[in-house]
């Protein structure tokens, strides 16, 4: 539900919406009674945020120029002009910055407006001070009146907005380009029962009013002021009549329905403007107040930090129990994943007793067995790596090449390890049984060759030939010659005894050593 | 004493707050210390499900090990290469071969046995031990065929696994022994071999 205070000058109405439609009103008499039973009211209805608008005929507006100041100064100049004009009005003084001067200082053009009589006004506000209601604000109906300018398509230029909120009174308020510039309002003396006949009433003053602004030079003499009147369907016909547009003025009259309408106040049926700027006000932020000092607004605060402080006590309600709720809800997955697992283990306890739980002395000697078996496995593989198995290789491979005339003396055998040390292999010689790094052959073979005195190359043809025999075995690493039958390498010395006395057909046995690396038998 | 400080417009909602908060705090705190024990007994009921699930798994392991490597085990241990050493039949062997192929002399000395590093062994091979006899042979022979004859007769006939670690063969001078009417000696060797025996650790041992 969404209420307003508003106030005329004379009695008090408070106007209802439920949602967006009205929903009632009850008015109180400026007396004794009135106060009673606004009191009442007041006591017995919800402590909800209200505004209170008011509209009466002790209100003044002045244009004013000042320095063009900021902050603190600005302030002061005002407060200064305040003093000045509405010495009695202090708490119900209004200040607006409208626009500059374009020449000379170019000062600030500053509008002030003030309740003259705020005894008026004062009892109301102590009655609201007393039942704790929460006043979020004072609004003035002129300074409201501007944001119906853009639903009446009157945004720009001079223009002057003539409304009707009680059968006396007749409302104009002139703007510049949306701003506010002066207003007032006059006392008409029309039928309480018949409105029909406003035009006549309403004409003359209007007529004053547009001379007053002309000699004043707020609407220079060769602009053209755009007169907007809201009036009701019965008071069209007295308003055409008398209002005719002339090179100076542009007539529009506005049905208050359609107007009512266009803002989306629904259901209150007036003939005047009444609930029109009612509902309008209403739906104003409450920050933009016009009149009233801090502390009447004190409590508007206080309801404010109130609702803000439910608020977050819901949030925090709310989010205590969606924590709440999904520590429950996990701990009810958790509890039926436990019931899930205990079903698990019990199944796999029965498997275990049924099936193996015999068998565990057998189990604990498998490993072992598994290691013993690898481990003599490997023993055997570096056992394979013997002199029998050299000795075949290199005597098959010297038969397949039919190198006849060789004597073996001596074969020196060992077995020697390649292991990887920083990424690179060393020949270790002593292999390490455990290791698996690959063992191999290292025999120096050292025997005679049958060569004649004079004839160095066929004997070193011949052992080049083992040499490169043994060299193509696929298991061979490498051969080295350690001594030649006749050294013809520059490295190394080498000593004989040629000439005529020597038996030419004699035949000398050369000794050779050979030192043959051979990979050990790849058992894949 | 705070409720002085703050406009009685306030006193009610703040008293709902404070409320609230309360409430909140005891609500998350109790469902959180209910969840966290539902957490933990899941834990638990997983910890132990593994357990026995690890115990079938390794049971079932060790099942398939056994059937694979027993037969091998078992012939290890009866050639004493898994368990004590059998020197005996090296000897025997060493005599059978010597006097079959009538080599003029075989010298051999086998050395105690000790148990290689177990620091070592352990690296690689878990629960086992490892231990190596030194057996060092001296032999005179008249072909080198002979040498090769006693190592292949170790390894066929002798219980146990060795390597063969250093062989020197050498010719020798025929002149010597020319007019002598036993069998030639024309070829010496030394070899050096290693013997090796494992034995289950006594930790890994049931």
């Amino acid at each position: 539900m969404k209420r307003i205070f508003y106030f005329t000058g004379h009695r008090l109405s408070v106007l209802h919406w439920d949602a967006k439609a009205f929903s009632g009103t009850c008015t109180f008499e400026p007396d004794a009674r009135g106060f009673e039973k606004f009191e009442r009211y007041l006591q017995s209805a919800a402590k909800i945020r209200t505004k209170l608008l008011v509209d009466v005929i002790e209100e003044d507006f002045r244009l004013e120029t000042i320095p063009h100041v900021y902050g603190k100064d600005r302030k002061a100049v005002i407060s200064r002009l305040n003093d000045r004009y509405f010495r009695a009005s202090r708490q119900f003084t209004y200040s607006e910055i409208i626009g500059r001067e374009k020449t000379g200082r170019k000062d600030n053009k500053v509008l002030l407006g003030a309740i003259t009589n705020p005894s008026l006004i004062q009892p109301w506000l102590d009655i609201i001070e007393q039942c704790d209601v929460p006043l979020s604000g004072i609004w003035t109906l002129p300074l409201t009146s501007k944001f119906l300018l853009p639903v009446i398509n009157a945004r720009t230029g001079p223009v002057l907005l003539v409304s009707q909120q009680v059968n006396s009174n007749l409302r104009q308020t002139f703007f510049r380009d949306g701003k506010m510039i002066s207003s007032r309002q006059s006392v008409i003396n029309q039928d309480a029962t018949d409105i029909s006949k406003i035009g006549e009433f309403a004409k003359p003053e209007v007529d004053r009013t547009v001379k007053f602004l002309r000699s004043q030079q707020l609407i220079s003499s060769d602009e053209v002021v755009q007169v907007h009147i809201i009036a009701a369907d019965e008071q069209r016909e007295s308003l055409e009549k008398n209002f005719v547009a002339t090179e100076d003025e542009q007539i529009t009259i506005h049905d208050i329905k359609d107007v009512e309408k266009s803002i989306g106040c629904n259901g209150y049926d007036s003939k005047f403007c009444d609930g029109l700027y009612a509902w309008l006000c209403l739906k104003q932020l409450d920050a933009g107040s016009h009149y009233g000092s801090e502390k009447e607004r004190e409590r508007y605060v206080f309801s404010l930090a109130s609702t803000a402080i439910y608020a977050a006590s819901i949030i925090l309600l709310v989010l205590a129990l969606l924590i709440t709720e999904a520590n429950v809800s996990d701990a009810i997955e958790y509890k039926k994943s436990t019931e899930l697992l205990q079903t698990q283990e019990a199944g796999f306890r029965k498997t275990y007793k049924n099936k193996f739980e015999a068998y565990e002395d057998v189990f604990a000697n498998a490993a072992a067995m598994n290691t013993a078996v690898d481990l003599a496995d490997r023993i055997r593989r570096h056992g394979a790596v013997s002199p029998l198995d050299l000795y075949l290789e290199v005597g098959k491979a010297i038969e397949d090449a039919r190198i006849s005339g060789i004597t073996i003396d001596t074969i020196e055998w060992r077995s020697e390890q390649i292991r990887m040390k920083n990424g690179k292999p060393e020949v270790v010689a002593r292999p390490n049984i455990i290791s698996g790094d690959e063992v191999r052959h290292n025999a120096v073979i050292s025997g005679r060759i049958a060569i004649s005195n004079h004839d160095y190359s066929a004997s070193v043809d011949k052992i080049q030939e083992v040499i490169d025999t043994l060299g193509e075995h696929e298991r061979v690493v490498s051969v080295e010659a350690i001594d030649m039958p006749v050294e013809i390498r520059s490295d190394k010395k080498f000593a004989a005894e040629s000439g005529v006395s020597q038996d030419s057909k004699q035949e000398s046995e050369g000794s050779f050593s050979l030192r043959i690396i051979m990979s050990g038998v790849d058992d894949g | 004493m705070m409720v002085r400080f703050v406009h009685p417009y306030l006193n009610r909602s703040i008293f709902v707050l404070i409320t609230v908060a309360v409430i909140s705090v005891v609500c998350v705190g109790v469902s959180y210390m209910y969840m966290d024990a539902m957490a933990q007994d899941e834990a638990s009921a997983k910890r132990a499900m593994k357990i026995w699930k690890n115990k079938i798994d390794s049971s079932r392991k060790n099942n398939n090990i056994i059937d694979e490597y027993e037969s091998s085990y078992l012939t290890l241990v009866d050639h004493n290469v898994i368990g004590p050493e059998d020197r005996l039949s090296w000897y025997e062997v060493i005599q059978a071969t010597s006097e079959s192929r009538g080599m003029p002399s075989v010298k051999y000395s086998v050395g105690s046995q000790s148990m290689i590093d177990s620091r070592v062994v352990q690296k690689q091979f878990k629960g086992v031990e490892l231990y190596r006899s030194a057996m060092s042979m001296d032999i005179k022979m008249g072909h080198e065929g002979d040498l090769f004859a006693l190592l292949n007769n170790l390894e066929r006939k002798a219980n146990g696994l060795f390597v063969v670690d250093s062989c020197d063969i050498e010719r020798v001078d025929l002149k010597a022994g020319k007019d002598d009417s036993r069998i030639p000696d024309n070829y010496k060797a030394y070899c050096e071999l290693s013997w090796y025996t494992i034995r289950a650790t006594k930790k890994g041992k049931k």
